[in-house]
């Protein structure tokens, strides 16, 4: 699979983890800080729903096997309150996605930022983490 | 050489043990980003707030409370901890469309921010020795599916936890002649509490979100609730965030990890504090787990802005997949009967 | 809440109640050899709310065997027979749909969503066997259904739907329409089922229904289901709705999700 294996590019809120106020479970119950990944592949499919929306991307490895991860989104109600439809999302659409590995090793990722084909990344503006 | 650094910082704030808690940092703001001001070394006494205010009249003369509300963010924990946390590691925050929303509601001018547990003063939860146990085996064991935090499951979150702010979600508040009914947008909980002043429910009769009888004094709505399933531990009483991996009982300052007895029952008062605002109070009485009855409150419910509109959330659907990946147990085959 | 008052009617009001029903019924385009016994009394005289509508606030459960089965079918083990509560017998299921439906029926008790604790989605909500509560306001109706403590909140402010989205139990707006409350909910998804016989939809259902007061303890509920995906047609079900009369009644706890840890982690049922 296609990842590249940098040191994420922006320094995330060290609030104690208390930015994530009532969240639904802790991120570092299931992902790994300490594994960032970029990611960018063919959508497949999409999840619309809570506690966490998911979507799904075709990745293409060096090797030019097909592997299919499962991205971790913001719960849809927080997605909804930024304008973020169930037609926001084209399959086979080329999404790229900035996030963190799953714990457990397997194709499973958390995304920070979704960057749609057109360029526009979601989720950036008034809510930048602090760098 | 930590563990001996924090057994010293133990035995110093068995002697102050507030100003120890200051300085290790673990009253941080809950809701907000970067550096807090702050918290005074002690708080004043908690008294309940007394408002002028005088909400409009339902059609069958209850005070109006009815209408849409978000969740106001905790200003400070839930808990003082027993062992302040020195050096807390810091934890990426979900990711920024999670729960961060510029939005949130804020406190009510001249409202002290302070924390959750009003009584005992010191903002400890006085816990038996066995629930502290207790405690520490279920935060120590939360990879593990028979101890995961009952939210996390898509339990319900019971009282007063379901109270607890999340600040992507809100409530809706009802009445009808003799009832006041709230619906509780995470996880699409309610509960019906009638005014008429009927019975509590036999004991055998037992809800997740308990049985309520509810009269109003004054402008103050107080619940009494009762009743609650006891089928689990994993639903704890109280839990602000998550509970972070690796961060011990004492040391924690979100409450997780309490769960009650068949004992447990609850007083609440709702006091509107102005056309936009309601506090919370929840006195929290458990023979087998507190050593004394515990009172947390805080500013719960503020109005919705005009354009809210609350959205279904509904928990235990998508949940399969987080529960994989916290604890590897794959509940997908499962299927029970229904009538 | 008054009771109900009970019409002694001579026969000329009996003729012209049929006549007015059926007028009303043609008018409607519903086949009038299927019109509801209940349904010929043309005036709701129960309680009303300060706003002037019929009283709806309380607890309602349906009976039948919607919940088995919408179309018609005889007794197997564990599944009372029942009559189709579907206007015109069957479902008009377009041919690929019918042939999933057989197979959904087939594999119903590992496929139905509802016996993973799904939600259980509209109108297969209102007719489970578990009573639903209603709580009416002049601009929100809220309605607390006893199973996995599902609701569903209907806007009657005048706000647009929440379209191009997925919600279990849909996004509903509703109006009065007289003495009948209807409510258009969309955004359903296609998670659900209709019944335990593995009834179906796509995301494109949409779902009209109305809840005709006949008196103060009974409720028409006829429901239009539309899907372009699915059916040849729109189609319509209908079904009476019964206040539960019992004195200090309240919702009980059925936490499905409960059972399915409980089946997880082979915990005996403990009956609370």
């Amino acid at each position: 699979m296609r990842t590249r294996r940098v040191v994420a590019p922006v320094v995330l809120a060290a609030t104690l983890g208390a930015a994530s106020a009532a969240a639904h479970h802790a991120f570092s119950a299931e992902f790994d800080q300490n594994k960032p990944v970029n990611l960018e592949g063919t959508l497949t499919k999409a999840e619309w729903m809570n506690p966490h929306a998911w979507i799904y991307i075709d990745v293409k490895g060096p090797d030019g096997k097909v592997v299919n991860w499962a991205i971790e989104m913001g719960p849809p109600n927080a997605l909804l309150r930024r304008g973020w439809k169930k037609s926001s999302m084209q399959y086979g659409a080329l999404i790229k996605v900035e996030g963190f590995a799953a714990k457990n090793g397997k194709e499973f990722a958390n995304a920070t930022n979704i960057t749609m084909p057109d360029g526009t990344k979601i989720f950036a503006g008034s809510d930048e983490p602090p760098k | 050489m930590r563990l001996r650094l924090l057994l010293f910082a133990f035995a110093i704030g068995l002697l102050t043990s507030r100003a120890a808690a200051q300085q290790g940092g673990t009253v941080a703001p809950q809701g907000g980003r970067g550096a807090a001001p702050a918290a005074p070394a002690t708080y004043p006494p908690y008294t309940r707030p007394v408002s002028a205010f005088v909400p409009p009249r339902t059609p069958d003369g209850q005070p109006d409370i009815s209408g849409l509300y978000v969740a106001i963010p905790l200003p400070r924990n839930v808990e003082t901890p027993l062992v302040p946390l020195a050096n807390r590691a810091p934890n990426r925050a979900n990711s920024e469309f999670s729960y961060s929303l510029n939005e949130r509601p804020k406190l009510p001018e001249g409202a002290m921010a302070r924390p959750a547990g009003v009584d005992p003063a010191d903002g400890t939860i006085p816990l038996t020795p066995e629930a502290l146990a207790k405690r520490k085996e279920i935060i120590a064991n939360q990879e593990k599916v028979e101890y995961l935090d009952g939210r996390v499951l898509c339990l319900a979150p019971g009282i007063p936890r379901s109270t607890i702010p999340a600040p992507v979600v809100g409530y809706q508040i009802f009445q009808k002649p003799g009832y006041v009914v709230i619906f509780y947008e995470q996880s699409h909980l309610y509960r019906t509490i009638p005014l008429d002043g009927r019975p509590a429910l036999d004991p055998n009769i037992r809800k997740a979100m308990g049985v309520s009888r509810g009269h109003w004094e004054g402008n103050v709505l107080v619940v009494e609730v009762t009743n609650f399933t006891t089928n689990f531990d994993n639903n704890w009483v109280i839990g602000a965030i998550s509970a972070t991996p690796g961060v011990p009982a004492e040391s924690l300052a979100t409450g997780h990890g309490i769960p009650h007895s068949d004992r447990y029952r609850v007083t609440e008062r709702y006091t509107p504090i102005d056309a936009s605002t309601i506090h919370y109070e929840a006195k929290i009485s458990d023979e087998k787990v507190f050593t004394q009855p515990w009172t947390v409150a805080w500013y719960a419910f503020a109005r919705a802005p005009k354009d809210y509109v609350p959205v279904e959330y509904a928990c235990f659907e998508g949940n399969e997949k987080n529960l994989m990946l916290m604890t590897n147990t794959d509940i997908s085959g499962i299927r029970v009967s229904v009538p | 809440m008054k009771r109900p008052v009970i019409v002694t009617a001579g026969v000329p009001t009996i003729l012209l109640v049929i006549g007015l029903v059926a007028a009303a019924q043609a008018q409607r385009g519903a086949n009038p050899l299927r019109t509801p016994a209940a349904a010929a009394v043309s005036a709701y005289n129960g309680p009303r709310t300060p706003d002037g509508k019929p009283d709806l606030n309380g607890i309602w459960q349906v009976l039948g065997t919607a919940h088995w089965n919408l179309e018609a079918h005889s007794a197997i083990e564990g599944v009372p027979a029942g009559l189709s509560l579907v206007e015109g017998g069957a479902i008009p299921y377009q041919p690929w749909a019918l042939a999933k439906r057989n197979e959904n029926f087939q594999n119903r008790l590992t496929a139905d969503p509802l016996r993973k604790c799904y939600l259980p989605g509209v109108p297969r909500a209102t007719y489970l066997p578990f009573p639903f509560e209603i709580t009416q306001m002049p601009k929100h109706i809220g309605i607390a259904y006893e199973f996995a403590h599902a609701t569903r909140t209907i806007f009657l402010d005048g706000t647009p739907h929440l379209e191009d989205l997925d919600f279990w139990m849909g996004d509903a707006r509703g109006r009065w329409d007289g003495d009948t409350l209807v409510v258009d909910t969309v955004s359903l998804g296609d998670q659900t089922w209709f019944d335990q016989a593995g009834n179906f939809h796509s995301d494109a259902l949409r779902v009209v229904e109305r809840f005709a007061a006949i008196d103060a303890s009974h409720i028409n509920y006829e429901v239009t289901l539309e899907d372009s995906k699915v059916f040849t047609r729109p189609w319509k079900i209908s079904m009476i709705v019964y206040r539960r009369l019992e004195k200090n009644l309240e919702l009980l706890d059925y936490e499905c999700a409960e059972h399915v840890y409980q089946k997880l982690l082979k915990k005996p049922g403990s009956g609370n």
